[in-house]
């Protein structure tokens, strides 16, 4: 009898272990279907470059302090969060070091699916559960403007090195399986045009959700309870909420919000500085007027 | 009778108060004291920010009060900020550990804060008062984003 038990546990545990490689394992986008939409897909360098800033890529992918061009996306500086300290990558156009050589399907994959041209998974550190959303087109944008950047050689840079590494990029891939939503965004067609491109920017490329989406038991965004604030990343603290704003008092109207995010303290706004906030407020102010004024709009739809 | 009860009343209270600060380390007074700078130092800004979203018209002699109160507030504030006065203190307070743990970046912060409001000061055309609104902004936000938590 106990035998049979053994045998029985032994022949799960088999199984769950084939079972787990096989759901871990990447899902790349499907290369047929995305290299029509690739081909005929017209540059705009411009649109990169506001995705770029709605991104905020530079808050994360920062160089080490020291390192002489602080405003290249050269990686490096340390990202400090619960589960380890995270060293993002250079993602200037330098072909060693950063991803100069990379193909726009390798690119799409990193940005839809996490998973790194060998195949690997990223931690979600790397926001592509945001990023997900985004349109093909866009993100073909991103890749193009990146490549314009100036490369920068960053083999001294300090890379993320965490224990047990192989099997938790394994864990992602599970993790992954079981909540990683990436359907691309839709507009709702009964909502104005600034509310939908605010949508987008917030849900997509400015990964707002990230910190200001409470996340379920995955420990991915609960979306039934979209911007209600949510923990802070680095572990302590809390991130606001962004629903009830102008019944809160903390703005009074669009227009307010607005000038918030592209002035900040310049216009008095001081609670937009503390928390992480105030880099973002600096990556938003380079945002055409319009995009930042749509997100204000979609913002306070939240009432 | 009753007047002396109560000016006795009021004695003991005031001593039990002060003793309560020197119980408390005297010191920790320093945070209140450098929150009601930092208040007046957003009066100042309330002021610059009427004129910089046309609520009210730029006036020279304006500017230059707002911003010479901005300039000795942040001035006081400097010497507010002694050891043991931090988030462990047991007094509430948005001031961070990095202000200890970097006390010269800190008051390099707060000297770039304080050259912008000097700068504000001299400002004499309204052509001038934008940019340097800016630099007091960005003088604000160097010192709120590093040495600040949010609120909670």
């Amino acid at each position: 009898m106990k035998k049979k038990i053994a045998i029985l546990v032994a022949a799960l545990g088999i199984a769950g272990a084939v079972a787990f490689y096989f759901i871990s394992g990447p899902n790349p986008l499907d290369e047929t279907a995305i290299s029509t939409q690739i081909a005929s897909h017209k540059v705009d360098l411009k649109n990169g470059q506001i995705l770029y800033n709605a991104g905020g890529c530079i808050s994360c992918h920062r160089p080490a302090k020291g390192v002489k061009a602080q405003n290249l996306p050269s990686g490096g500086a340390v990202l400090k969060t619960p589960v380890g300290l995270f060293f993002p990558p250079n993602i200037t156009p330098d072909e060693k070091t950063g991803i100069g050589r990379w193909s726009s399907l390798q690119f799409l994959n990193a940005m839809k699916r996490g998973l790194s041209p060998e195949g690997k998974h990223y931690f979600p550190a790397f926001p592509y559960t945001s990023y997900t959303h985004m349109s093909v087109g866009d993100l073909l944008d991103l890749q193009a403007y990146l490549n314009t950047l100036k490369p920068v050689d960053a083999s001294e840079n300090k890379k993320t090195s965490l224990f047990g590494e192989d099997l938790l990029r394994r864990g992602v891939g599970g993790w992954k399986w079981l909540g990683l939503q990436t359907n691309e965004f839709e507009p709702q067609p009964s909502q104005s045009a600034g509310w939908n491109r605010g949508a987008y920017l917030v849900t997509g490329p400015g990964h707002c959700s990230e910190c200001h989406t409470p996340r379920n038991f995955l420990m991915v965004s609960d979306y039934s309870r979209i911007l209600q604030g949510g923990p802070h990343p680095e572990g302590k603290g809390k991130v606001p909420s962004l629903v009830g704003l102008v019944k809160r008092k903390k703005f009074k109207d669009i227009e307010d919000l607005n000038s918030a995010l592209r002035f900040g303290e310049i216009m008095g706004y001081e609670d937009i500085s503390s928390g992480g906030m105030g880099e973002v407020q600096t990556n938003m102010s380079k945002l055409p007027d319009s995009d930042t004024r749509a997100i204000a709009e979609y913002i306070l739809s939240f009432k | 009778m009753r007047k002396t009860t109560k000016l006795m009343t009021g004695i003991v209270a005031a001593l039990a108060i002060s003793a309560g600060g020197v119980m408390a380390g005297g010191h920790l007074n320093k945070i209140g004291e450098r929150q009601k700078a930092m208040k007046a130092v957003g009066g100042g800004i309330k002021v610059l920010v009427g004129i910089a979203k046309g609520q009210t018209a730029f006036d020279p002699d304006v500017v230059k009060k707002a911003a010479l109160t901005i300039k000795a507030n942040l001035n006081a504030t400097k010497s507010l900020f002694p050891e043991g006065t931090g988030p462990d203190s047991g007094v509430k307070t948005r001031a961070k550990d990095e202000i200890w743990l970097d006390m010269e970046g800190f008051q390099t912060a707060m000297k770039t804060a304080i050259a912008a409001a000097d700068n504000m000061a001299g400002v004499t055309e309204q052509s001038a008062f934008m940019p340097a609104l800016g630099k007091v902004g960005a003088g604000c936000k160097a010192c709120h984003e590093k040495y600040r938590a949010p609120k909670q």
